[in-house]
C-alpha cells in the first residue's frame, strides 16, 4: 500500500470516520507493522486531546447584544411585507387617481367651457329680375304651335295678348332699372331717356332710381339723361324735391348745377333752406348764393 | 426545521429565523475563529458578529437546495482570509522590532498543544479545526475548499502526526 493511502486511512481511523472495509485493510496493515499501529493511537490520542480544548474559552454575553442589535437595525431597514402591499395599493390608488382627475377634467372643460357656435347651413335662394326682355309674343307664338291643353293653362293663362309697345318695354326696362349690375341700370337708363318721349312713369322711375340707388355712377348717369330736359317743369319737380332728400354732395351739386343751368325759380326755397342748412359745403352754398343772384338780375 | 429551511425564511426577509442559526452556529464558529485567531477572544467574537452580518445582508443570494452549514463556512473562511492579508501587512510593518516566534518546550500540556497548533502551516490547521472543532466531515471540508476528499485526508493526517511529534517530545 502506498503512504499516501495508508495516511488517508489513518486520517479516517483518527477521526472515526473511517469504512469497515478500511478498517479492516488498516487493521492487516497494523499487523504487518506494529509501529504504524503505535503511531494511530498516539495520533487518536492526541485528537482526542485538541477536543478537549475547544471547551477553554467561553464566549461573552456582548456578542449575542451586538448581533441582536445589528438584527434590530436590519429589520427596521427591511420594509415588511405588509409595508410592501401597502406601498404596492399606494402607487395603485395614485395611478387610478390621475386618471380620474384627468378624465374628470377633461369632462368638466367640456361642459363648462364656452359653447361652440351653432352652425346651421342655410340654402339661399336669390331671386334675380329676369336679365332678358320677356317675349310675349314669341310665348303667344309657342301657345299656338303647342296647343296642348295643359301647356297653355300653364303659361297662358296669367298674361294677356297685346302687342309690342311702349308699356311693355317700359316695364322691361323698369326691371332692367333693378337689376343687381349697375352696368345693366345705367343701360336701362339709356334706353329709357333715348327714347325722347319720357313718359311720368318713366320720369317717377328715374326719380326713384336717382333718390335710391346704391351706385353714384347710375345716378350720375340719371342725371346726365335728364340734362336736356331738364328745362321741363315735371323734370324740375322731380330734381327740387330730391335735393332735400340726397346726402351724396356729388350728386345733391350737380342737381343743384341742374337747376342753376335752368334757372329754375321754383328752387329757390330749396336752395335758400340748403344755405340755411349749416351742414352744406361752402363751395355749395356759394355756388346757391351766385345761382340766386343770377335768377335775380 | 433544518437550517436550510431557516435559511430560505430569512431569505424572504423573516429575520426573526436568522437568530434561531445564530444561536446553532455562534458557537462553532467561534471556536473556528478562536483556533484561528490563536485564542483571541475579542477578534474571534468580531469575526462571528461579521459572518451574520454577511448571511443577513447577501441573504438573497443564498441558493435554495444548497447546504448552509457549506455555505456559513466559506464566509468564515473569506472573512478569516481577509483578516489574515491585514495580519500579514501589519506584521511586516512590525517585522523590525518583532522578535521570532520560537517554538519553546513547555510542560503545560494544553499550552503546549496550543503552540504547536499555532505552528502549523496554515492548511493544516484549518484542516483540523474544521473536523475536530466544527464537527465537520472531510468532504464537506473539501467542498469549502474546492479540493478533493484526498487532499483534505492528507493535510488532516499531516496536521495530526504533527502535533502528535510535537506533543511526544514534551512527553
Amino acid at each position: 500500500m502506498k503512504r499516501e493511502e495508508t495516511e488517508r486511512l489513518l486520517a479516517d481511523y483518527t477521526s472515526g470516520e473511517i469504512a469497515p472495509a478500511d478498517m479492516q485493510v488498516l487493521e492487516a496493515c497494523f499487523v504487518q507493522d506494529p509501529a504504524l499501529k503505535k503511531e494511530a493511537e498516539e495520533m487518536r490520542a492526541v485528537w482526542n486531546m485538541i477536543g478537549n480544548e475547544a471547551e477553554s474559552k467561553p464566549m461573552s454575553d456582548t456578542m449575542d447584544t451586538q448581533f441582536f442589535a445589528m438584527l434590530q437595525n436590519e429589520k427596521l431597514a427591511t420594509p415588511s411585507k405588509t409595508a410592501k402591499v401597502v406601498q404596492i395599493n399606494t402607487n395603485w390608488l395614485k395611478a387610478v387617481a390621475a386618471v380620474a382627475a384627468c378624465i374628470l377634467a377633461f369632462v368638466g372643460g367640456r361642459f363648462t367651457g364656452m359653447p361652440a357656435p351653432v352652425v346651421e347651413y342655410k340654402t339661399v335662394y336669390v331671386k334675380q329680375p329676369a336679365t332678358t326682355i320677356p317675349q310675349p309674343i314669341q310665348q303667344v307664338q309657342v301657345v299656338k304651335q303647342q296647343p296642348t291643353p295643359e301647356k297653355v293653362v300653364a303659361k297662358a293663362p296669367q298674361q294677356q295678348p297685346v302687342k309690342k309697345d311702349s308699356v311693355i318695354d317700359n316695364s322691361a326696362l323698369a326691371l332692367e332699372l333693378r337689376s343687381v349690375y349697375a352696368s345693366e341700370r345705367i343701360g336701362a337708363v339709356m334706353k329709357m331717356t333715348g327714347k325722347g318721349n319720357l313718359t311720368d312713369a318713366d320720369l317717377r322711375r328715374l326719380g326713384l332710381a336717382l333718390r335710391e340707388d346704391p351706385s353714384p355712377n347710375v345716378r350720375l348717369t340719371i342725371l346726365d339723361a335728364l340734362r336736356p330736359l331738364a328745362s321741363r317743369a315735371n323734370v324740375q319737380a322731380v330734381l327740387i324735391s330730391l335735393l332735400s332728400h340726397q346726402n351724396d354732395e356729388l350728386i345733391k351739386s350737380s342737381i343743384v348745377d341742374l337747376l342753376i343751368d335752368t334757372k329754375s325759380r321754383q328752387a329757390i326755397p330749396q336752395m335758400i333752406a340748403l344755405l340755411d342748412d349749416k351742414t352744406t359745403n361752402p363751395g355749395m352754398q356759394n355756388k346757391i348764393k351766385a345761382g340766386i343772384e343770377s335768377f335775380l338780375n | 426545521m433544518t437550517d436550510e429551511s431557516l435559511m430560505l425564511c430569512v431569505k424572504k426577509n423573516d429575520l426573526d429565523k436568522a437568530a434561531i442559526l445564530y444561536e446553532r452556529y455562534k458557537k462553532k464558529l467561534y471556536q473556528f475563529f478562536m483556533y484561528k485567531n490563536y485564542n483571541d477572544q475579542e477578534k474571534s467574537e468580531d469575526c462571528v458578529q461579521q459572518v451574520f452580518y454577511r448571511v443577513i445582508k447577501y441573504r438573497q443570494s443564498y441558493t435554495e437546495g444548497n447546504n448552509f452549514r457549506i455555505w456559513v463556512y466559506s464566509i468564515a473562511k473569506n472573512i478569516q482570509y481577509q483578516d489574515f492579508k491585514e495580519q500579514v501587512k501589519m506584521d511586516a510593518a512590525h517585522a523590525s522590532y518583532q522578535t521570532d516566534e520560537a517554538y519553546t518546550l513547555v510542560n503545560d500540556e494544553h499550552q503546549a498543544m496550543l503552540q504547536a497548533l499555532k505552528l502549523l502551516p496554515e492548511q493544516y490547521r484549518e484542516v483540523l479545526v474544521m473536523s475536530r472543532f466544527l464537527g465537520m466531515k472531510y468532504d464537506e471540508i473539501a467542498e469549502i475548499n474546492n479540493c478533493s476528499v484526498g487532499v483534505i485526508k492528507t493535510r488532516a493526517f499531516r496536521a495530526i502526526n504533527s502535533l502528535r511529534e510535537a506533543y511526544f517530545k514534551i512527553a
